[in-house]
């Protein structure tokens, strides 16, 4: 993995959590939320879960601790 | 005017205990002080372990805005208000692109502001300056909008015996009493508190209205007859609106000074991963329940305009508590969550303002003072901005207020100087600097013109300005770069 690989990663989730493909109203529902806004939530999670791990996986690759000087 | 206050006077004395107990807590700080340094007043000593920081971080995030602002728009827009959580989330994933870097440079360089950065890194005094003025004038902004909320808070919690004026009087010296005693010791400690007290306030709402009103999924079906449209995705523009949002947020608020102060503030590495990997799943319990109080609160009280929707949480507190008097005890909750909410951000937002003052203007303009002198300059400062914005958010007639809404369109033109600037060594302060002033001239030319009445529109194609001027601000950067690269070449 290398830094830029991560960020883009990181910021292509976060794309996905816009409802690009949902363009008609459902009657379909799920707790309350429409199909698209549980969509938007999951999508939301999932991206919290994965920028947590990159955090905990990647935070020296980010930090750019084995840069020669600075 | 005079109105039914929203609390009884028990309620008002609790409250009024709180807002002064907390010049007990900046009292403390003061005496926790470790050393007469900038670090130790600005960063409490750069020790700040996970907990403190994580509470501080939330604190100071989290404004009078999330308790307030997030359910209005909910009822007023449905489901695609749920871009709050994204963006709210968002702001954290940004921070994983430059926080590593910066917190082990500022380890490493001793930085006290976000212009010790730039400076370190660009040698250039002219950015360090533009940078550090629209920083100042964001915060200053910022400052100025919350302290407004305060005041109407208090006359709607007092029903009007404690006046708007003296609201926000009262509570601004509190806040600068406790922010000049201990500095970012006794911000981030009071912070704690009033972060606790925001998710506390949140969860407990969340749980009554979700109780008593029988839930989203009871409210969702009265919307689908009421509101219909709350059901539709956002249309193309919409989701180009949902995306610019996120530009903004992901670009302005993750640069926030008072927020990049605390960075700079953790104890060590793992304190300040760990409070991130907490924070990113805040908005799920914070601005997601506020959301659903906003939609379940349009099932249940519709027809309210953007003034009465902004209010909705209190008028479905105020409905609760006719029928469940121990509800009424939610209502003194609710409003000293709000109260402070707003004085978590005000008081960091001042102490950021006031090291930016202190470090990056005064302290290079004289660059051989001591410390203990830049401190008291500092708090000198405190007090003079708090007396300014308190003067500004009594005296400014309701016109001009709109001005005050460039905030993050301007902040995040700082953005690819921190970005862009921390990763990338081939970057001339001069590319940056342009780029700036570029991105924020299309910014200020499309807000101002569309205020104006001239035939522009405030988001051009469902953009943001601020979105227009950060692309500009990139690419102008790019351009510059290459132009550099190829004469080098040459």
């Amino acid at each position: 993995m290398t830094r830029i690989k991560l960020y883009t990663l990181s910021l292509l989730i976060l794309l996905t959590t816009i409802p690009w493909f949902f363009s008609q109203s459902s009657d379909l529902s799920m707790g309350g939320f429409p199909a698209w806004a549980l969509y938007t939530l999951a999508g939301t999670a999932f991206y919290g879960i994965i920028i947590a791990l990159l955090l905990k996986k990647y935070w020296h690759l980010s930090s750019g601790e084995k840069e020669p000087g600075e | 005017m005079d109105t039914q206050p929203l609390l009884s006077t028990g309620g008002m004395i609790c409250m009024g205990i709180y807002l002064f107990s907390l010049i007990g807590i900046g009292l403390a700080g003061r005496f926790a002080r470790k050393e007469n340094t900038m670090a130790d007043f600005y960063l409490a000593g750069r020790g700040m372990g996970v907990f403190v920081l994580f509470l501080t971080l939330y604190a100071t995030q989290y404004s009078g805005n999330t308790l307030i602002g997030f359910s209005g728009r909910a009822y007023r827009e449905g489901f695609t208000a749920l871009v709050t959580v994204t963006f709210m989330t968002a702001i954290i994933g940004a921070y994983l692109i430059y926080a590593p870097k910066l917190y082990r440079l500022s380890k490493k360089y001793n930085f006290i502001t976000v212009g010790d950065f730039i400076q370190h890194r660009f040698q250039s005094t002219t950015l360090t300056f533009t940078i550090t003025i629209i920083a100042i004038i964001a915060l200053g902004n910022y400052i100025l909008t919350n302290l407004k909320a305060i005041g109407f808070i208090i006359v709607a919690a007092t029903g009007g015996q404690v006046s708007f004026a003296q609201g926000i009087i009262v509570l601004s010296l509190i806040m600068v009493i406790y922010e000049t005693l201990g500095g970012m010791r006794s911000v981030a400690w009071t912070d704690m508190i009033q972060g606790v007290l925001l998710l506390l306030g949140v969860f407990l709402i969340f749980i009554t209205i979700q109780s008593e009103y029988g839930g989203l999924a009871k409210a969702s079906e009265q919307i689908q007859s009421l509101r219909p449209g709350f059901w539709n995705p956002p249309d193309w523009e919409g989701k180009r609106l949902w995306l610019s949002t996120i530009i903004i947020v992901f670009f302005g608020i993750s640069v926030y000074p008072h927020a990049i102060q605390r960075i700079y503030a953790a104890r060590d590495e793992k304190t300040l991963r760990r409070s991130f990997q907490i924070m990113i799943f805040m908005p799920l319990v914070t601005t997601l329940f506020m959301i659903i109080v906003g939609i379940v609160g349009a099932a249940q009280i519709p027809g309210l305009d953007r003034q009465g929707s902004e209010q909705i949480t209190l008028l479905l507190l105020n409905d609760l508590a006719q029928n469940i008097p121990a509800v009424s005890w939610l209502l003194v909750i609710f409003l000293s969550a709000a109260v402070a909410a707003i004085m978590s951000t005000v008081d960091s937002a001042l102490l950021a303002i006031s090291s930016l003052v202190t470090q990056d203007l005064y302290g290079k303009v004289k660059p051989g003072s001591s410390q203990s002198h830049l401190i008291k300059f500092g708090k000198i400062v405190s007090w003079f901005i708090m007396a300014g914005a308190v003067w500004l958010a009594i005296a400014l007639p309701q016109t001009i207020w709109r001005l005050f809404e460039i905030k993050l369109e301007l902040l995040c033109q700082i953005a690819p100087a921190i970005f862009l600037g921390i990763h990338l060594r081939s970057l001339s302060a001069k590319s940056i600097l342009i780029g700036i002033l570029l991105g924020t001239t299309v910014t200020l030319c499309i807000m101002i013109g569309s205020w104006a009445g001239l035939a522009i529109d405030a988001k051009p194609l469902g953009i943001h300005a601020g979105a227009w001027g950060l692309v500009v601000n990139f690419s102008t950067i790019g351009i510059f770069t290459l132009i550099s690269y190829y004469n080098v070449k040459k």
